[in-house]
């Protein structure tokens, strides 16, 4: 799975701009990205936010049609997030809870 | 900031059934387009819910049919939205997770919408079942030993929990189709399952004592264990809960969503 590593903090402020970027053009929150701990691993104790392709061209709203990458936000979000190079691929097994 | 694209105003909607009419805007009020036999069918569907008296009893309806998240995200009752969370396809005619990250939040919870231990109902329509071996949830809630969800075990397996005990209902190499998981008493579980062929009872329990329902969001294309748990890749048309129906309640409403969203989609369920 790619995408981001990063703090629990810092996932859940990525998430929320995200939001934010829906409710101030009076929509609902209706998608995010996620942010999932990480249990397992050499990232085990932080949290993973997706960002392949399929998130990055989900088909959102409108017509034409309009992906993440189409709100101006989402760039200021990638960068706070350290950038789409400093994306890695992670297996999914990472994000599994052991105790569920 | 970005300005949203114009979106066509809604469809005057003369002689619609009025909370067809309010999902049928509310979907259009995301850019998307609303065929005129889609319209039809989405009328027919509110209207034989009020004429077969399951419609009052329906908690949440959602019809993740339209390609793009925002529809998908409504709910047919109450208009409001739920959250896609992670990778998820939206395909024309259903949503698909990856297995992994991507899941939907409904945003809201059974007990909050008034379901009780003897008066419950959780339904799916899966396209295609999940294509891996192990456990994986079409949707559902979970507080420890506190259940509500519809699951497969294995893939021969398709199992069903209205329980403060764990309690499995086994319904056995029946996987796809639109399955429904009902409590009308405190003492009865009622499985079942449509396909094109028909509807079956595909396993019924005893019940146990009166419980109070586990009181997390219920997320659908997985579960909610106080966190995202068995996610599944199946293929779901739609999902959703209500009050507890009568065996020829949930198939007479079965029957409905079955000519929804086949007219909806023009595809056939299994």
């Amino acid at each position: 799975m790619i995408g981001f590593i990063t703090s629990p903090a810092q996932a859940q402020a990525a998430n929320d701009a995200v939001a934010q970027a829906q409710t101030d053009r009076g929509l609902p929150v209706f998608w995010l990205p996620g942010a999932y701990p990480i249990f397992s691993g050499e990232h085990v104790g932080k949290s993973f936010v997706p960002c392949d392709d399929a998130v990055l061209n989900t088909p959102l709203l409108g017509s034409p049609i309009m992906t993440p990458q189409d709100f101006p936000e989402f760039s200021q979000i990638i960068t706070s997030l350290g950038g789409l190079n400093s994306r890695v691929d992670i297996l999914h097994t990472d994000i599994i809870n052991p105790d569920q | 900031m970005i300005a949203l694209p114009h979106f066509r105003p809604a469809f005057a909607g003369i002689g619609l059934d009025p909370d067809a009419l309010a999902y049928i805007t509310a979907v259009e009020n995301t850019g998307t387009s609303v065929s005129a036999n889609q319209k039809t069918a989405i009328n027919s569907f509110f209207k034989q819910g009020k004429t077969d008296n399951w419609f009052s009893l329906m908690r949440r309806i959602y019809l993740p049919i339209w390609g793009l998240a925002a529809p998908n995200a409504i709910d047919m009752i109450s208009n409001t939205s739920g959250t896609f969370n992670g990778t998820v396809t939206h395909s024309a005619g259903f949503v698909k997770g990856d297995r992994s990250t991507g899941f939907f939040d409904l945003g809201t919870r059974m007990p909050t919408d008034g379901l009780t231990s003897d008066s419950g109902l959780l339904f799916c329509l899966v396209k295609v079942a999940d294509t891996l071996t192990t456990g994986a949830s079409m949707i559902g809630q979970t507080s420890s030993i506190n259940n509500q969800l519809i699951r497969q075990s294995t893939s021969s397996n398709i199992q069903a929990r209205y329980s403060n005990a764990s309690l499995s209902v086994n319904g056995g190499n029946a996987r796809t189709g639109i399955l429904t998981i009902s409590s009308t008493s405190n003492t009865a579980r009622s499985f079942r399952r449509r396909l094109s062929s028909g509807v079956t009872s595909i396993a019924t329990s005893s019940g146990e004592s009166a419980f109070t329902l586990s009181s997390v969001n219920c997320f659908a294309m997985a579960r909610n264990a106080s966190g995202l748990s068995e996610p599944t890749n199946a293929e779901l048309g739609s999902y959703g809960y209500a009050l507890g129906l009568s065996d020829s309640s949930a198939d007479a409403f079965t029957l409905a969503l079955k000519t929804l969203w086949e007219t909806c989609t023009t595809l056939n369920l299994p």
